[in-house]
């Protein structure tokens, strides 16, 4: 499939960032055109994971180049610590939205929440906001 | 088994306390102990741990876990923290504090990785570097206690200037005493040295340990990697799995 | 599995100590998934962070997972199906 590559920012919940990060994999849209899709079928996503953790996104952050499943950091193959050999990158959003070992991406009609969203932590996640409780 | 001291119920609720720092002991070159005056101490047991809280001039909070190396018995409270280059606590704690100097503390924590003289013996003891610490505050208990409880502490450093209580252990395995203390080091040995030179195995495990029959209590503790492979060893020389109790202190040993 | 190494569950000590007014790390659970019943120190402790994690060491089953954010405490413990808190003999 084409691969594509990008060199992003990160924002961690916990207040720190890191700058320019190298990234390579294949886009979302690249994915749902491979599977046949023209649209995506419904306005969320669960992204599916090893060890039963799953994380909500509506799919509009997923697509037009906004998210990609990335298999290489800085130029390497995905270590396991960092969600090798794949993990889902949306680098917009805090940092736990991009799901390390993904295993499978799940579309729904209403918005769920995951496993740190159940938990307290925000729905949506976005940094520029500080959203990172539920109610930010 | 479980500890029945009340002190394992704890205060209603765990609140952070200020500790005055009243000495500063060097322990090695990188590791220092820190004697702390806590005005409301509820007691500990020995193997239980604290939290210390750091708070910057701009509000940023840091917070790590440090074992109580000081005995129950003891007056103060202690800690002993070794250096960690890139951490956000350590720097502070082993380098730049005073007697005089406070800090925010809270506990004493944690109810699995205790032991006292009640829960009886025999004691193997494992240490990895600064594992050393939760396993101190246990031959410190014991010390009053040996005749009755034989007890092993293995202990793996990196050279013989890093093994940190050196002087006291050697005291409190004098002959008699029932304890027995076996160093090895695994990076550099000094000339003449007799202790062990290599990283612990399963067949130092067995050769200077209690065989599984004797049914000691064995505590490991120190980098993940040492006490993984260790208590994997234990179990794999017949040591029940409940009688291992194990406390990783993360890959950079603490 | 791919996990970042754990710790064990007793060095959540802490968090557990904020919630719940007694030592959650000497308590016995059991596992929802396989049945394994182990103390709570003795889990595997994932999470940094964000929260804390607690997984069966013989099947991985998250038995609890708690965060604390500025609202209060969650905790799921779905993956727990008995706990025993043992008393002071």
């Amino acid at each position: 499939m084409p691969q594509a590559e990008v060199k992003v920012d990160i924002h961690c919940v916990t207040t720190w960032s890191k700058l320019h990060t190298n990234w390579q994999g294949v886009t979302i849209d690249t994915l749902l055109e491979a599977a046949g899709l023209s649209e995506p079928p419904a306005p969320f996503a669960m992204i599916h994971c090893d060890g039963g953790y799953m994380t909500n996104l509506p799919v509009e952050d997923l697509v037009g180049g906004k998210g990609m499943i990335a298999t290489r950091y800085e130029g390497q193959p995905l270590a396991p610590e960092h969600g090798g050999p794949a993990r889902l990158l949306v680098p917009h959003l805090y940092f736990w939205k991009s799901a390390k070992w993904v295993r499978r991406l799940e579309f729904m009609d209403q918005d769920q929440p995951g496993f740190w969203e159940e938990l307290g932590y925000h729905m949506y996640g976005d940094p520029w906001r500080e959203q990172r409780y539920a109610g930010d | 088994m479980l500890a029945t001291d009340r002190s394992l119920d704890g205060p209603k609720r765990l609140l952070w306390q200020t500790a005055e720092v009243r000495e500063v002991i060097t322990e090695t070159s990188r590791a220092k102990s820190l004697v702390l005056q806590v005005a409301d101490w509820s007691g500990h047991l020995p193997g239980q741990h604290v939290d210390v809280r750091l708070t910057g001039e701009d509000g940023y909070q840091a917070q790590r876990s440090y074992s109580i190396t000081s005995p129950p018995e003891a007056p103060h409270l202690m800690l002993t923290v070794e250096r960690i280059d890139e951490g956000e606590v350590s720097p502070y704690l082993a380098n730049e504090v005073r007697p005089g100097d406070s800090f925010e503390l809270r506990g004493p924590i944690g109810g699995y990785f205790v032991w006292t003289v009640t829960v009886g013996g025999p004691l193997f003891l494992v240490a990895g570097g600064s594992g050393i610490a939760p396993l101190m505050a246990m031959l410190r208990h014991r010390a009053p206690a040996r005749s009755t409880l034989p007890a092993v502490l293995l202990y793996s450093s990196r050279t013989f200037e890093d093994i940190i209580y050196r002087d006291e252990l050697d005291r409190l395995a004098a002959p008699g005493s029932g304890l027995t203390v076996v160093y090895t080091l695994t990076r550099r040995q000094p000339a003449g040295w007799t202790g062990g030179a290599r990283r612990i195995d399963r067949e130092m495990l067995a050769s200077v340990g209690f065989p599984a029959a004797a049914r000691a209590r064995c505590f490991v503790c120190g980098p993940t990697s040492l006490v993984e492979a260790a208590a994997q060893s234990l179990l794999s020389l017949g040591h029940e799995r409940s009688l291992i109790k194990t406390e990783r202190f993360g890959p950079t040993g603490g | 599995m791919g996990h970042t190494d754990p710790l064990d569950g007793n060095a959540g000590a802490g968090l557990l100590r904020e919630l719940f007014a007694f030592e959650m790390t000497a308590v016995s659970v059991t596992c929802a998934g396989c049945g394994m019943v182990a103390q709570v120190g003795e889990l595997a402790l994932y999470g940094g962070r964000m929260g804390a994690i607690f997984r069966c060491t013989h099947c991985d089953t998250a038995v609890m997972r708690l965060a604390r954010t500025p609202a209060g405490f969650r905790i799921d413990m779905r993956g727990a199906r008995v706990l025993f808190a043992h008393a002071a003999a």
